[in-house]
């Protein structure tokens, strides 16, 4: 149970310092769309020069990918929370994990996608980052959003073996 | 249950990506000891690579791990004792290897920069995993049991 409660308490501080960086970059994208000047910034290792409606385009989808991410933290929180109250194999956590895979995964194609159709067509440079090995791997992150939704399936079987016992009690 | 499969395809491509990334950090690990065997100067950085090198190969083996127990999924067994026991050892190993991270910093006032760059990027979501792994163990066990006691009434 500790563990449990360990594992909450960093959730938390992932989720509550995750809602502060979005809460900025939900008021300085907006700036950055609107103004009329180049500005040259550098998200997540990616070096962008806003000064066309392709890369303010692409700015306002990684605000979005951003927001998937802390909403999948936010229902894996929410789970944990389940879990610490001995709630484990219910139809809200299975439906949770499901959400979590589905905002993981969402997340990761809407960075890595546009980002893709950005540089071929704005900089002409075709080139896929797999980066497999590294710890920020697109990769892992759909690895992730897969095994939260493989999860949900196998808490579903879990929960009607439950069932199942409960009925023969 | 078409995802497990493309689960199996993608954790199977990390793998082989960070095994091969070791692999070569080991070859430039051993470089590093032949040099400082043959009397060239120790620097306190080159504990810091170890132990990066140390973490990287705990990391690998705890993505060994998983992806025993995701091939025990493939296979239709959900709760048995394998899939419990990699859940924990691969928790535990992650949380080892964050453990190792973080105290990096106390040892070595040198290191203090790169160990405090590594923390703030990937010490909260691993240490986050390792937790979580812990915890997938624990529920499973329960299932493995709801399991057990569901096969010995029939």
């Amino acid at each position: 149970m500790r563990k449990l409660n360990i594992l909450k308490t960093c959730l938390d501080l992932f989720f509550f310092f995750g809602v502060l960086s979005f809460a900025g970059a939900l008021v300085l994208v907006p700036i950055f769309v609107f103004n009329s000047d180049s500005i040259e910034m550098k998200v997540n290792g990616q070096e962008l020069l806003v000064d066309n409606w392709g890369a303010r385009t692409l700015l306002l989808l990684w605000l979005v990918a951003a927001g998937l991410f802390v909403k999948a933290i936010q229902y894996l929180r929410r789970n944990v929370k389940s879990f610490v109250k001995r709630e484990i194999f219910t139809d809200e956590v299975i439906r949770n994990f499901n959400k979590v895979g589905i905002c993981l995964l969402g997340s990761t194609l809407l960075f890595g996608v546009p980002s893709f159709i950005y540089r071929a067509l704005i900089h002409q440079k075709v080139g896929l980052d797999l980066e497999i090995g590294s710890f920020d791997s697109g990769i892992l992150s759909v690895a992730l959003a897969l095994f939260f939704m493989v999860l949900s399936e196998v808490f579903k079987i879990a929960k009607n073996l439950k069932e199942e016992n409960d009925l023969t009690l | 249950m078409r995802s497990i499969r493309i689960l199996m395809i993608c954790v199977d491509l990390f793998y082989l990506g960070i095994l091969s990334v070791a692999v070569f950090m080991v070859f430039g690990a051993l470089g590093m000891i032949s040099y400082l065997a043959t009397g060239g100067d120790f620097e306190p950085s080159s504990i810091v690579t170890f132990v990066l090198i140390l973490c990287l190969a705990l990391f690998a083996y705890a993505i060994h791990l998983v992806r025993e127990a995701i091939a025990q999924f493939t296979k239709g067994e959900f709760f048995n004792e394998t899939v419990v026991r990699n859940f924990r050892k691969s928790g535990i190993v992650v949380l080892f290897a964050v453990a190792l991270v973080l105290v990096l910093p106390f040892g070595f006032a040198e290191a203090d920069e790169l160990a405090r760059a590594i923390n703030a990027f990937m010490l909260f979501p691993f240490a986050i995993l390792g937790l979580f792994l812990l915890a997938l163990s624990t529920i499973f066990n329960n299932a493995k049991h709801l399991k057990e006691e569901n096969d010995l009434t029939l």
